[in-house]
């Protein structure tokens, strides 16, 4: 006897960045009800689990990889659920664990370093539970913001208990910048964008020049997510800007994902206004990325199209030219240059989809651009020297 | 008179056993006294090799002269993670061979019991093995110069030894949790002791030796941080291991242990209790849980319906997987009488029964031989309705063997002459998730329009698996095709390492 899996089971793909809704629906809820997550990860997982140990090493390895899906996916979905009573599922932490703020923050720290997320939530729950003033709800803010941006995607109770922990503690102490900060990431991670935008206003006027760096690449997110190119720009360069030392490096490459990110949803590009767009996004990237190896590299494929995107090529006939420049005395070589050629990007435009052409060749040929088009068109250098 | 005997080659250890005329089982020592032998070979420099214990110890000392854990790589060229062939003192040492290594020395203790060569043997391999996997266990015993008389899954073996002892009938699952690999076999036992397979599920990658995993991860972290390096030197490597090992079988019976770790720099203590054990080996618990319950689900039954939960193999005395066993199950788990040499007892009453002495009067002579099923479908590639490949299931997983299935298929082409058939093991559609295990071409003898019926009849005796395609039309037989196993030995690759190690001395 075999039993039959229902379709949600067997589905192994989820976008790159899945909306809480798309992640439940990978757990099959609908058609089931919220009820029946947990029963439904679980049931999701053994039969991969299985599949991970069958015959053919390709889907063993697919198999595995489902697996790691899942348990991300699960984790972020389940992450801080509390019982019935509120009360956390796990047991009451002694009073002796941490007595002092400073202790507080030491364990804090500890856990979230070692990734022990739902170690840090329950110790920040019973700061709260015990304490109930300002300093507890900071701590449970920056954790709970803290874990939704490594995971990802926030549960909504436990997004909204992070929210409801920043906005008091930021109420109570309005000059501390990291409850400005755990407001805006935690707005941003619920798709509040306006409102993380003005959080963002707010902090900087009241916190006054110690907006920090963090505040900054929280705009940046801000403005891409909004579609505001000059304000995401120049987030970016403060963000940069006004890193520590230590932290420099990783706010450059968070900025150039996020501006490079943004130039990839540009492409491609349709007119010289775009191309104008393009390229100052793609200038400011590259000055975020500058001394970052890694950052440096996810910026110069697009680098060299912002370069080459403008430039004429000659899309005539070779030997009309050549007539024509012989009977006039190469007068007019220059004019029937510019008469007959295109700006690459548009020769690229026009050149997809139909027939392969010797200028479309020349344009599209180079890795780099078919790798920043998503498109593999089956062409290299090696093949226009054959 | 030939006797058969029982063997449980395991990952980590094997046992021999004799069942005698009368239905008595003795699990047969070693000269040292020990029953159990570690299924670990050392390599001497000359043609001598030790087998079990001796070879063990000498795994801190000469690391690179050990071969164990190679039943993971049975049916495949290597066992090794990193794919690389054993290879020492330049010749390369398959998981069948070495696996030989184990069975002759074996096959010496039961020879040193009775006085004269063991010749014919029952091998217990994993329920979920495949083909291949049971082709080279079969193929280790012919390296031993053993007629391996039948292949049987170790679950069943075990509960054909508890089920005499205990006389229970009705449904029981029995978790195999070993060394290196884990089996969850769901079964019915008649009134009379007849027993039926229902679905067997397993992971070919954890037992015991993950668990010892963890905990040297664990050890590293803190030789580390106390500036002591238990990595690089293997001696250092393996006596982490060792020590791993014997602080897991420490927190089976005690709240918290500890040792010394030693390596490059100043020896450091390592305490380690058993929540914190627990918590490193949990996302293992949970695989456990998670294959124990789609077994049970492919039986299509639930937790209520088992009657007893056999816990079986070494590393069942972790009380995290009993504790396990009883919130999924809302009862204890019972332990077969010995743990480790349960399945050697019941693949030698198996053994006993495949033979001609047995007295029938006996208890054991009574019950009828149990009914193993297929653990992987079997099929063939095909266009499904949307043109694309797929496998089509002809026997399902968990059928009773000997199974027979058939169906019949259409070719595609206008004028077709041939058609080529694949066979493929796996229960699933998608050909990433099965395994080619067989291809051929049949010939039509003359073109035939779109549509002409071919029929496909699979058949599975014993583990040995046939598929014969005919023409739908005429019958005429167009092809058979032989299973292909290219991670196993050929005939003539078995032969010369049988004489290869006829060549050695195996000690121990």
């Amino acid at each position: 006897m075999v039993a039959t899996r229902e379709k949600w089971e067997t589905e192994s793909a989820l976008p790159m960045r899945p909306s809480p809704q798309q992640m439940l629906e990978f757990f099959g809820i609908p058609p089931h009800t919220r009820d029946a997550l947990e029963d439904n990860i679980s049931k999701k997982r053994r039969y991969w689990n299985h599949k991970s140990n069958g015959g053919n090493p390709r889907g063993r390895e697919r198999a595995e990889q489902v697996l790691q899906l899942i348990q991300r996916i699960s984790l972020a979905l389940t992450r801080g659920a509390q019982d019935e009573q509120g009360g956390g599922a796990e047991a009451v932490i002694p009073a002796s664990v941490f007595q002092t703020l400073e202790e507080l923050w030491s364990i804090l720290t500890d856990y979230v370093f070692a990734d022990e997320f739902d170690d840090a939530i329950r110790v920040a729950r019973e700061a709260v539970g015990r304490w109930r003033n300002a300093d507890a709800a900071s701590a449970l803010a920056w954790v709970v913001s803290t874990v939704i941006s490594s995971d990802g995607f926030a549960a909504p109770a436990l997004l909204a208990e992070g929210l409801q922990a920043a906005q008091f503690a930021v109420g109570e102490q309005p000059g501390e910048v990291r409850n400005w900060e755990s407001v805006a990431s935690l707005l941003l991670a619920d798709n509040k964008l306006a409102e993380a935008a003005s959080a963002i206003d707010q902090a900087e006027r009241v916190t006054g020049g110690r907006a920090t760096s963090m505040l900054y690449l929280l705009r940046t997110r801000a403005m891409v997510a909004m579609r505001r190119p000059d304000e995401a720009m120049s987030a970016a360069v403060r963000a940069v800007t006004r890193a520590e030392p230590g932290k420099a490096e990783a706010v450059r490459s968070e900025v150039t994902e996020l501006l490079v990110g943004w130039a990839a949803a540009m492409l491609p590009i349709r007119s010289s206004a775009d191309l104008g767009r393009f390229t100052e996004m793609v200038s400011v990237a590259a000055w975020c990325s500058h001394g970052v190896p890694e950052a440096e590299d996810k910026v110069r494929a697009y680098r060299m199209w912002a370069t080459n995107a403008g430039k004429r090529v000659f899309v005539g006939s070779d030997r009309m030219r050549s007539f024509l420049a012989v009977i006039t005395g190469f007068i007019s070589l220059p004019i029937h240059n510019f008469m007959r050629s295109q700006p690459a990007w548009q020769v690229f435009n026009e050149g997809m989809g139909k027939d392969l052409t010797e200028h479309f060749f020349i344009v599209a040929s180079p890795a780099y651009v078919q790798r920043i088009h998503n498109v593999n068109l089956g062409i290299s250098f090696t093949q226009s020297n054959n | 008179m030939d006797r058969i005997f029982g063997i449980d080659l395991g990952t980590t250890n094997s046992v021999i056993a004799y069942t005698d005329p009368t239905g008595t089982t003795e699990v047969i020592a070693g000269q040292d006294g020990n029953r159990i032998v570690p299924s670990v070979v050392y390599f001497g420099k000359d043609t001598a090799m030790l087998v079990g214990d001796k070879a063990r110890r000498r795994a801190v000392s000469e690391p690179e002269r050990i071969a164990m854990l190679f039943k993971r790589g049975m049916g495949e060229q290597t066992f090794l993670d990193n794919e690389e062939p054993f290879v020492v003192d330049g010749k390369t040492w398959s998981p069948e061979e070495l696996s030989a290594t184990v069975l002759k020395k074996l096959a010496a203790m039961a020879q040193e019991r009775f006085g004269e060569p063991a010749r014919k043997v029952v091998i217990t391999v994993p329920a979920y093995f495949g083909d291949n996997e049971r082709a080279a266990t079969k193929s280790a015993g012919e390296i031993a110069g053993l007629e391996v008389v039948r292949i049987v899954n170790e679950p069943t073996a075990a509960a054909v030894a508890h089920g005499l002892e205990s006389r229970q009938s009705g449904k029981i699952l029995v978790f195999d949790l070993g060394g290196g690999t884990f089996d969850v076999t769901v079964m019915e036992v008649g009134a009379a002791g007849g027993m039926q397979v229902l679905a067997t599920g397993g992971d070919r990658k954890l037992g015991g030796m993950d668990f010892d995993n963890a905990i040297v991860e664990k050890m590293n972290a803190v030789a580390r941080q106390g500036g002591l390096d238990i990595e690089t030197e293997a001696w250092a490597r393996q006596d982490a291991y060792d020590k791993a090992e014997a602080l897991k079988k420490d927190l089976s019976a005690l709240e918290s242990a500890g040792t010394s770790l030693t390596g490059s720099g100043r020896p450091l203590p390592f305490d380690l209790t058993r929540a914190e054990f627990e918590k490193l080996i949990r996302d293992r618990v949970t695989a456990t849980e998670d294959t124990t319950r789609y077994t049970l689900e492919e039986a299509g039954l639930e937790p209520s319906d088992i009657g007893t939960v056999l816990m079986v193999g070494g590393s069942s005395r972790i009380p995290v997987f009993q504790e396990m066993l009883q919130r999924v199950f809302g009862k204890p788990p019972v332990f077969s009488r010995n743990l480790d040499e349960d399945v050697a007892r019941g693949a030698a009453m198996l053994g006993a029964k495949e033979g001609t002495d047995l007295d029938p009067r006996s208890e054991l002579g009574r019950i009828p031989k149990p009914i193993d099923v297929c653990s992987h479908g079997l099929g063939v590639s095909a266009l499904n309705s949307e043109r694309r490949m797929q496998n089509f299931v002809i026997i399902p997983a968990q059928t009773s063997v000997p199974a027979h299935g058939q169906d019949t298929f259409n070719t595609v082409e206008e004028g077709q002459t041939q058609v080529e058939i694949k066979m493929n093991e796996g229960d699933e559609e998608d050909l990433d998730d099965v395994k080619e295990i067989a291809k051929g071409v049949g010939k039509l003898g003359r073109p035939v329009p779109i549509d002409h019926p071919i029929t496909v009849k699979i058949d599975v005796i014993e583990g040995m698996i046939e598929l014969n395609a005919y023409d739908g039309v005429t019958d005429v037989h167009l092809c058979k095709l032989e299973v292909q196993r290219p991670g196993n030995l050929n005939t003539m690759q078995r032969s010369s390492a049988r004489q290869e190690l006829a060549r050695w001395k195996v000690g121990g």
